[in-house]
């Protein structure tokens, strides 16, 4: 029997602006992504040293990740296995593999070697959180909210998770979009039925 | 990976304009032991900062039970960091590499003394901030950097690794600019240490002499600030010099010796040429590690003369002036490298007289500015056989 | 309403020791190794690679494309799937594909569109003239096993009746400093569970599962469920309890209906890191699983990455088939605390289900299950 899940949170960073459940919440959009993302955990007061060692596409999506949990996101009512991840992009990690191949050509950096994998991402925030539930990395041309929608919905479905945080995490050179979509069982004042449509919607204009 | 940034504080000076008077001056910072209470008062020269604590308290605003070692590191990292002067620091990903070998051993002595006799007594406050970490923590958070921060304890190179570290941070853009160097304070522990070693002497040392003695203790505090090509666009100043190349490599032959034909040193020079692209006769000039050891000056030539024979560069030990500051000295000297560009310094080696039998060349003997320096080469080698070799170039 | 049952159709490993899944099988069952010594500049390592000359890049298919292409062309071949089927799915799992060409081409934009995974899965699905868009997987070492997982879920709601499951990865510069920077590699044959383990083999291959719930095939191997975790402890360094593979493995058990006690094999990630297999046995132990018979390919193929969770699951499938199981080269003493049962000899036994587990960088744990 499907349960009804709802869109409980959102979270849309893109073009300089940080939009947590579509208000604006941040705005910079002369830095670069390096400044920008600084700028943006900076405002937030965030205080995670790891930031600091995190390749860019991974602190898009931590950055999201934060934002879209903050003050939404009731942790205590969840185990730590009922709380996944299903993470998409077009690039996967290659922004930083780029970096990466750079360094070794004079001495190869494990510390940017381990951020050359797209769901290293996943484990920066589940480590965050400690959300150790099911989570996969999908690479996608563009945004497919129907097979996301469809992926959501056999694990809240079938009980395998509770809660699962799902979207778009994309960064390479000076290009970057992250949307996330915080999707439960409960419904709330502002929460929206979870589909395809409606991620497509919220993709399309955050 | 550009040095925007200078600040030292040492037993010849406490600023970048005192030491370049000192320099001058040809004036060493050696002078009877006023720290402490030791065994070795009267005997045992040491190069102090002129300094006491109640004094680098009342300079910095630190609170009163912060080590020695904290004080000199504040005073030179902010020192470096005004003289970069970045504007909108905050709005780049800063960092701090510090570097030292002892510690908060300065507090941890006057405890452990206490509470040998009665373990009842002694301030445990004292050893609250024992380990090298806190040092950096302690002043990074003064400095007002909280993006990065990491210590590197190697002996004797450990602010030339904390150097280049930061150039790598840079260079993988995990970072735009570094607070990069090291501190370090004299302490009981350390003096008696290493006179167990019997490479102290008791007379002001003589590096590269044919008749040198051993090494004298000195302390202080250097650091750079390394930045990123973005960063130095913004600043309204002309760079130092840039690091052009680096190298660590390990001797493999004792704990605290140098291997006789001074394999590390060598490894570490030549690797530091490769990584700049220079040849050995592009170095203007050498700030030898030169500590005045028999075995270190010994080795450390031997290598010098196996990559530069038979055209040398000019070359000197500035521990002839400020002793062997330790964790401090690649920092420290990486400072007085960068100041021999800017100004075309080259310092005298001070006490030189007879040349080392093995040798075919000797360090220099008198101060000299204005020359055209364009590449300068930095070695610090440690216990350990950890040694490092930077090279500074003009921009 | 229960789900369809998930059979296995065809399937094809595609390695240095062989093009089809037989070929590898017969070389694997004389002790064959594919993990030789190969020097790159001042390095000398051991890795499982294709011949120099095999699968060159030409102006169509990059290396990663023809093991890609080859080894679903192999596997089509032993079926009368028509890929064109409108109910056929590809799945693609890859950890880097054609990240290489960044050691050959100039950055670009165009590059960078040619690298993208996207574009790999969608010549491959030209190539053969799949009618959906391809679902890609890229999620380190249980890339292999997501996939799997992925396509059976696929089929069991329905969405589609088959599935063309393929994952593979080439061995690169890129890739081989990376793990040297890691100090990863070891210095010899690797070792799995053996106390003298000093780390991976990395290896070059192809493996391509079909899976279909048409009633037809009925009596084939099914894949029977599936599990994921994530430990929430280290991006590089696995868990230090192994608590959270442990899970996925509950979770796999508690998919395909079955109890611990149901598992007559397990075919383990089995990486010869010193922390991998630690953290491995530990959860195996706390699954409850430590007396069941157990082993790791990676001493005959290397560490296959992308491909590792197919390719080891498919010998692990023909392993169950001729109850035949083959013993895990390198393992002499055990070095893991827990007493886990690694076989060091071929083992003849009749079996019913086997389990696969893998685990990677971010964290990440997979487990799935097979049977008849």
């Amino acid at each position: 029997m499907p349960a009804e899940k709802y869109i409980t949170g959102l979270c849309s960073i893109s073009n300089g602006t940080v939009y947590k459940d579509k208000e604006q919440l941040f705005e910079n959009k002369e830095a670069d992504l390096s400044g920008f993302l600084l700028s943006a955990y900076q405002h937030f007061q965030l205080n995670y040293p790891k930031f600091y060692k995190m390749d860019n596409l991974s602190k898009l999506g931590w950055l999201a990740s934060e934002m879209l949990l903050k003050d939404t996101f009731k942790k205590e009512n969840y185990r730590p296995e009922d709380v996944g991840l299903i993470l998409a992009n077009a690039n996967s990690s290659l922004d930083n593999d780029i970096k990466y191949f750079e360094s070794a050509k004079d001495v190869a950096s494990p510390s940017l070697f381990v951020y050359t994998l797209p769901n290293i991402v996943i484990g920066e925030i589940c480590i965050r959180n400690s959300f150790k539930g099911e989570h996969a990395f999908y690479i996608q041309d563009n945004f497919d909210a129907g097979f996301i929608e469809n992926q959501v919905n056999y694990l809240l479905d079938n009980d395998i998770l509770q809660v699962c945080i799902c979207g778009w995490v994309d960064v390479l050179e000076d290009k970057y979009k992250a949307v996330l979509f915080l999707v439960e069982k409960t419904n709330s004042k502002q929460a929206i039925a979870f589909s395809a449509g409606n991620m497509d919607q919220i993709f399309k204009k955050p | 990976m550009y040095i925007a940034g200078l600040g030292v504080i040492s037993g010849i000076g406490n600023n970048v304009a005192e030491h370049l008077a000192a320099f001058e001056r040809e004036e060493a910072g050696m002078a009877d032991i006023t720290l402490f209470d030791t065994i070795h008062k009267k005997q045992l020269p040491v190069a102090e900062v002129k300094l006491s604590n109640w004094a680098l308290i009342a300079m910095t605003g630190l609170p009163e039970r912060s080590s020695r070692t904290t004080l000199l590191s504040y005073v030179a990292a902010k020192q470096a960091l005004d003289d970069a002067a970045i504007p909108n620091l905050n709005s780049f990903r800063t960092g701090f590499v510090s570097a030292n070998s002892v510690g908060g051993m300065d507090k941890s002595e006057d405890f452990f003394v206490d509470f040998l006799a009665d373990n009842s007594k002694g301030k445990l406050r004292n050893v609250f901030d024992h380990e090298c970490g806190s040092m950096t923590e302690n002043v990074a958070e003064k400095l007002g950097i909280t993006d990065f921060m990491t210590t590197i304890s190697t002996a004797c190179s450990s602010s030339a690794n904390a150097i280049f570290y930061a150039a790598r941070l840079i260079k993988n853009d995990i970072l735009d600019v570094v607070v990069a160097g090291g501190t370090d304070a004299l302490t009981k522990f350390t003096l008696n240490g290493f006179n167990t070693l019997m490479i102290l002497d008791k007379e002001f040392c003589k590096p590269f002499d044919e008749h040198r003695e051993g090494l004298n203790l000195g302390e202080g505090a250097g650091y750079v600030v390394l930045v990123s090509d973005k960063v130095m666009t913004t600043l309204n100043k002309e760079p130092y010099c840039k690091l052009s190349g680096y190298n660590n490599s390990n001797d493999a032959y004792h704990q605290t010796a140098s291997s006789p034909d001074g394999t590390g040193s060598y490894l570490a020079m030549t690797g530091a040429l490769k990584k700049s692209g220079l040849n050995p006769s592009d170095i203007d000039y050498i700030n030898l590690h030169g500590t005045g050891t028999p075995n270190n000056d010994s080795a450390e030539g031997t290598a010098v003369k196996r990559i530069f024979d038979p055209h040398y560069p000019p070359m000197s030990s500035t521990k002839s002036y400020t002793g062997h500051t330790l964790g401090a000295s690649g920092g420290v000297e990486a400072v007085f490298s960068a100041l021999a560009i800017k100004h075309g310094i080259i310092y005298p080696n001070l006490r030189f007289e007879t040349r080392m039998n093995e040798l075919p060349f000797e360090p220099q003997k008198k101060f000299q500015k204005g020359k055209n320096i364009k590449h300068v080469m930095s070695n610090s080698f440690g216990f350990g056989g950890n040694c490092t070799s930077l090279i500074f170039s003009k921009v | 309403m229960r789900s369809p049952d998930v059979f296995v159709l065809a399937d094809n490993v595609l390695t240095p020791l062989g093009k089809t899944t037989a070929e590898n099988f017969a070389n694997l069952k004389n002790c064959r190794s594919a993990v030789k010594q190969h020097q790159h500049q001042s390095l000398s390592y051991f890795a499982a690679l294709f011949g120099e000359a095999e699968f060159l890049s030409n102006q169509q298919y990059t290396k990663f494309e023809q093991l890609l292409i080859a080894s679903i062309g192999e596997a089509l071949k032993q079926c009368s799937l028509d890929a064109a089927n409108k109910k056929t799915v590809l799945i693609v799992s890859s950890t880097k594909g054609n990240i290489s060409l960044l050691e050959t081409e100039k950055n670009s934009p165009e590059l960078q569109k040619r690298i993208a995974l996207s574009t790999s899965a969608r010549l491959v699905a030209e190539h053969f003239g799949f009618f959906n868009q391809p679902i890609i997987i890229s999620n380190a070492c249980v890339s292999g096993v997501i996939a799997m997982i992925t396509g059976m879920r696929l089929l069991r709601t329905g969405q589609y009746e088959n599935a063309v499951i393929v994952g593979a990865d080439v061995i690169s510069e890129f890739i081989l400093s990376g793990f040297q920077s890691f100090q990863a590699l070891s210095t010899q044959v690797c070792r799995p569970f053996d106390k003298s383990r000093d780390g991976l083999n990395l290896g070059e291959g192809a493996g391509t599962i079909i899976l279909s719930t048409n009633k037809k095939y009925e009596g084939n191997i099914k894949v029977k469920g599936g599990g994921i975790s994530n430990d929430a402890n280290h991006i590089s360094g696995p868990s230090r309890t192994g608590q959270e593979l442990s899970y996925a493995i509950h979770q796999s058990l508690k998919d395909a209906d079955l109890n611990n006690s149901d598992i007559d094999f397990i075919s383990a990630h089995g990486t010869a890191t010193v922390y991998n297999d630690e953290m491995e046995a530990n959860a195996i132990a706390l699954s409850g699983l430590e007396k069941v018979p157990l082993n790791s390919l990676k001493g005959y193929y290397g560490h296959t990455l992308g491909a590792a969770g197919l390719t080891e699951s498919i010998i692990s499938i023909q392993s169950l088939k001729g109850k035949l199981f083959l013993p895990t080269p390198g393992f002499e003493e055990r070095g893991v605390s827990q007493p886990v049962n690694v076989i060091a000899s071929p083992l003849h036994l009749e079996a019913t289900n086997i389990l696969k587990t893998a685990s990677g960088f971010g964290g990440c744990n997979a487990a799935v299950v097979f049977g008849k």
